[in-house]
């Protein structure tokens, strides 16, 4: 045998084997990450049952945002003030149709004011109202997940506001003759990632306490994707043709409660928001 | 595969069970009595008993929640008995439909179904004219709700006075220039908070929908959004009070049995309440022991046993069946709170009579 065809025998076996190994390795990496990657359910989809939450500060500002006073400084001193933070949208900028641009500003200005002649004035989570999606989500408030067999149930902390994603055909009529805060979910596995469409959204919630807003058109693909045991990404993709020119996406890690007997607790916060609402005319009157 | 394999495994363990004898047999403690060993309860895919659905309750049947009169000393109808009151329900329905069919649903609600003598202000909600679930009420064999021998609330004599003056204010009507000082004058429900846990499971106008998920039941009631987040995880009662208490469950068998406690106390919330009833208004030494059994494809066996000593001389227990239709019903969301228009007209109306009133007596107003 030719010196040479022997070196380059032994050479291709080495290499062989070196590839071998490797994509070896790398399966058992894959398989670990995998493994680590979520807990799985009985019917092998990723589990997602538990209490989650955000780690930022959307509900102030989905946008980039400075530190800054609360709405109420003189009563509440530095108890509540506007954390800053990166912002939640993807590049930051949202494509706000020109006359978008000034309601938002006009919210942002009216953002505390309670008009009884007029209830789409203001930001809607000062009077407990359903925060819609995906406001829900990154309101600063735990929120659990329940993994059923062919539906998953949504049930949040705040407003008790929760909703239901279908995993299996429903006629959708009936859930979309009437626009709802939290609006008509229809989800699916691609893979590990649960995408829900969401549909049949009121104009009346809005994004944040920034004013940023929607119409009735809004239609949002939510994607949960989870990176580990105990995280989730969180992306949402925005479409409302009447608002904005284009679609836009936010992103966010969602973090597992690790506590033990994290719960949802149950909040009435509708008497909360009473004395706000109603306070003016009432007798005596509350200022 | 995975699935499948599961699935096998729930149907056997599903059997092993009831060859055991652990599924709870329809006794006398259930509303309707009927054979079970043809049942096999479904498991869900982590293994435990599946109870997921939509289900009718309480607004399904016209069983009164007190005994009345006519019935003293018997717990349940005979065959005959549940005959005739079934055809006077099915005549009813018919009745309604036929209003329907002519375009005059609207006017359903003066069809409302007549009181039966002897029956007491507690033993109807006091809209039972609106529910119109589509079918016929469901007569059942139980001649009330409550079960025993006595089938009445056992009120202490202090309490009696109040389950009086509340029944008088339900039928009465409040004068024209009723003034409301502020949201507090107007009860729960008119504020859209909630009627209770017993409320929920109680008047319920719409249906209730049960979730599952590993180490948790949910149970969301239609109206109010009312949401019972119940762990059967092996977690203890922590000590944080809320409205509809904490709810902490665990399988026994094939039963979910629930117990629930740390209400707050919630009757100085129904200050001038026209239609609570008494024994549901929730008060913080309430406690309530649940039981769910599912018995058929379409019937859950639900009972609840209300203890709570700064009301009743001793326990009693509710029992009737959660019944669901065969088809996927849908469960719509209850808005109520985000457009309650009502308050806020309720409100400025009696602003506006403080200021007629006082311009009448020449008293300045503000």
């Amino acid at each position: 045998m030719k010196l040479w065809i022997a070196a380059l025998t032994a050479g291709a076996l080495t290499v062989g084997v070196l590839i071998g190994l490797m994509l070896r390795v790398q399966r058992a990496a894959q398989q670990d990450e995998r493994g680590s990657r979520a807990p799985r359910t009985a019917d092998g989809k990723p589990n997602l049952n538990g209490v989650w939450q955000v780690m930022n500060t959307a509900n102030w500002d989905i946008q980039d945002h400075p530190a800054q006073p609360g709405p109420y400084p003189h009563l509440l001193g530095a108890t509540i003030y506007v954390p800053p933070g990166e912002g939640v949208v993807e590049g930051n900028d949202i494509p706000y149709q020109p006359w978008a641009l000034e309601k938002r500003k006009e919210n942002f200005a009216k953002r505390m004011v309670m008009d009884t002649e007029d209830l789409k004035v203001g930001d809607p989570e000062a009077r407990c109202y359903m925060p819609g999606v995906p406001r829900a989500t990154y309101m600063p408030y735990p929120f659990q997940i329940i993994q059923g067999t062919d539906k998953i149930l949504i049930a949040y902390e705040f407003a008790h506001a929760d909703r239901v994603i279908h995993l299996q055909k429903v006629d959708p009529r009936p859930y979309l003759a009437v626009d709802t805060w939290m609006g008509h979910s229809e989800g699916h596995w691609e893979g590990d990632t649960l995408v829900v469409d969401v549909r049949g959204l009121i104009d009346q919630t809005w994004f944040d306490r920034a004013g940023n807003f929607h119409s009735d058109a809004l239609h949002v693909v939510e994607r949960y994707t989870p990176i580990g045991p105990d995280a989730l990404t969180y992306e949402a993709t925005i479409q409302d043709p009447k608002v904005f020119t284009g679609p836009w996406k936010m992103s966010m890690p969602l973090y597992r409660h690790l506590e033990k007997g994290a719960k949802v607790h149950e909040v009435q916060c509708v008497e909360f928001a009473e004395p706000f609402m109603y306070g003016s005319i009432s007798n005596p009157p509350l200022k | 595969m995975q699935f499948r394999l599961t699935t096998l495994l729930g149907v056997f363990i599903a059997a092993t069970v009831i060859a055991a004898g652990r599924l709870a047999p329809a006794g006398a403690q259930q509303a309707t009595p009927r054979p079970t060993s043809t049942y096999t309860q479904p498991l869900t895919p982590w293994g435990e008993p599946d109870l997921q659905g939509v289900w009718g309750g309480r607004h399904q049947t016209v069983t009164p929640l007190e005994r009345p009169a006519e019935y003293r000393g018997r717990e349940f109808l005979t065959d005959e008995e549940i005959a005739a009151r079934q055809k006077e329900e099915n005549d009813l329905q018919a009745q309604k439909d036929a209003l329907v069919q002519r375009g005059e649903g609207e006017d359903l609600g003066l069809q409302g179904r007549p009181a039966r003598k002897g029956d007491s202000i507690q033993n109807f909600e006091y809209n039972t004219f609106w529910v119109d679930t589509g079918a016929p009420a469901k007569v059942f064999r139980r001649t009330s709700l409550i079960v025993g021998p006595e089938g009445r609330i056992p009120y202490k004599p202090e309490v009696l006075t109040r389950v009086a003056y509340s029944a008088a204010v339900v039928s009465s009507r409040p004068p024209d220039d009723f003034v409301n000082r502020s949201w507090r004058d107007r009860d729960m429900g008119e504020r859209c908070i909630s009627d209770g846990v017993l409320g929920m499971v109680w008047s319920g106008t719409g249906p209730s929908q049960i979730m599952q998920g590993p180490g948790s039941v949910v149970i969301r009631g239609e109206q109010f959004r009312d949401r019972r987040i119940i762990p059967t995880d092996g977690r203890a009662h922590g000590t944080i009070r809320s409205m509809l208490g904490e709810a902490v469950g665990h399988w026994e068998g094939n039963t979910l049995a629930v117990e629930t406690k740390n209400f707050s106390d919630m009757s100085q919330h129904w200050p001038r309440d026209r239609f609570a009833q008494e024994f549901r208004t929730p008060s913080s030494s309430m406690h309530l022991l649940e039981r769910f059994t599912r018995t058929a494809e379409d019937t859950i066996e639900y009972e609840v046993t209300i203890t709570d000593p700064s009301k009743f001389t001793k326990p009693f227990t509710i029992a009737f069946p959660w019944m669901k239709s065969p088809t996927e019903q849908i469960f719509l969301e209850y808005a109520c709170h985000e457009a309650n228009y009502g308050m806020l007209h309720l409100l400025s109306q009696s602003r506006n009579l403080e200021r007629r009133q006082a311009k009448a007596q020449g008293r300045p107003s503000r």
